[in-house]
């Protein structure tokens, strides 16, 4: 139960500064890849170093976070190394999502949490996107899943 | 420092990655967004926790949920969405435009959604796994920035 309010509650703060500062994720490659503008790029690499040093932190006090075998509630990926995960199959599903998360985004002009703080802003294009977004949630579960039990 | 100057580093996105980054690792022991790791935020997975709620509730029809919220719904993106009107709000920055093609843009959201739960993450939680040490969301990041570039030469075509 203390979960739907904690995640209520970090909504509301990313929605909050996140509106404030304009941060998306995509947007930090793009702006660097166009006209080379790093302040969006300090968010990205401030995200990832604040979270590996509170990690760190949080392993050093005690057992607070367990270990990494639940990462993904992905029910047909077992842990394999780090080598040997280049050549797994869900290795190969790893980089074609990735592609097609970072190609349709860009498109479509920002991340999936830049769309929905610009919803919230009253942008009438992130409206659309956001009907697109969940009706493709849905559709994935009518088609893209047996598409992948094919290859899996 | 005065006071003008500090709203603008609270206000920047080095602080926002700052303080989220941390806020997403204390999910985990503060709020319980537990059973699978690095959950505390994902757009696409929340977002699709909170419609497999209502589906169920509604038309008992179960999609595929984590185990955190099988009885509770995640709000995330309910959050996200409120918490920009109360700062657009409170800025004058609310106002409704409309700027792209409106179709095109509905597809392009399947598509981002589709490609997203294919490996069960938004880009903000790719780079959350990655700090936690995921060997695949390092290939996805790859992936992910090899689609940017190719997604920047598209758009300077257009």
């Amino acid at each position: 139960m203390i979960a739907v309010f904690g995640s209520l509650l970090i909504g509301l703060v990313v929605g909050f500064l996140g509106q404030r500062s304009r941060m998306c994720f995509i947007g930090g490659f793009r702006d660097y890849l166009i006209v080379r503008d790093k302040d969006l790029m300090k968010g990205v690499v401030s995200f990832f170093a604040s979270a590996w040093l509170t990690i760190w932190i949080l392993k050093g006090i005690g057992s607070l976070i367990p270990g990494l075998h639940t990462i993904t509630n992905v029910k047909y990926v077992t842990y394999p190394s780090f080598v040997s995960s280049f050549l797994s199959k869900f290795g190969i599903i790893s980089i074609i999502g990735g592609f097609g998360l970072g190609l349709f985004s860009t498109l479509a002009g920002g991340c999936p949490m830049r769309q929905h703080v610009l919803a919230g802003q009253g942008r009438i294009d992130s409206f659309v996107y956001l009907a697109g977004f969940y009706t493709g949630i849905i559709l994935y579960y009518i088609i893209t899943v047996k598409l992948i039990a094919l290859y899996i | 420092m005065n006071r003008k100057k500090y709203l603008t580093f609270l206000y920047s996105p080095l602080f926002f990655g700052i303080f989220v980054g941390a806020l997403a690792v204390l999910a985990q022991p503060l709020f319980k967004i537990q059973p699978p790791q690095a959950y505390g935020i994902c757009i696409v997975c929340h977002g699709r926790d909170l419609l497999n709620w209502i589906s169920q509730k509604i038309f008992s029809i179960t999609l595929e949920s984590a185990e955190v919220s099988i009885n509770y719904p995640l709000l995330t993106t309910i959050g996200i969405i409120s918490g920009s009107i109360i700062s657009s709000r409170l800025n004058g920055e609310f106002n409704f435009i409309k700027m792209g093609n409106l179709p095109a843009i509905f597809f392009l959201g399947i598509a981002v959604s589709n490609f997203g739960l294919l490996i069960i993450s938004c880009p903000t939680r790719l780079f959350l796994r990655l700090a936690f040490g995921d060997p695949f969301s390092f290939l996805a990041i790859v992936g992910l920035l090899a689609g940017i570039s190719i997604g920047v030469i598209l758009l300077k075509r257009i």
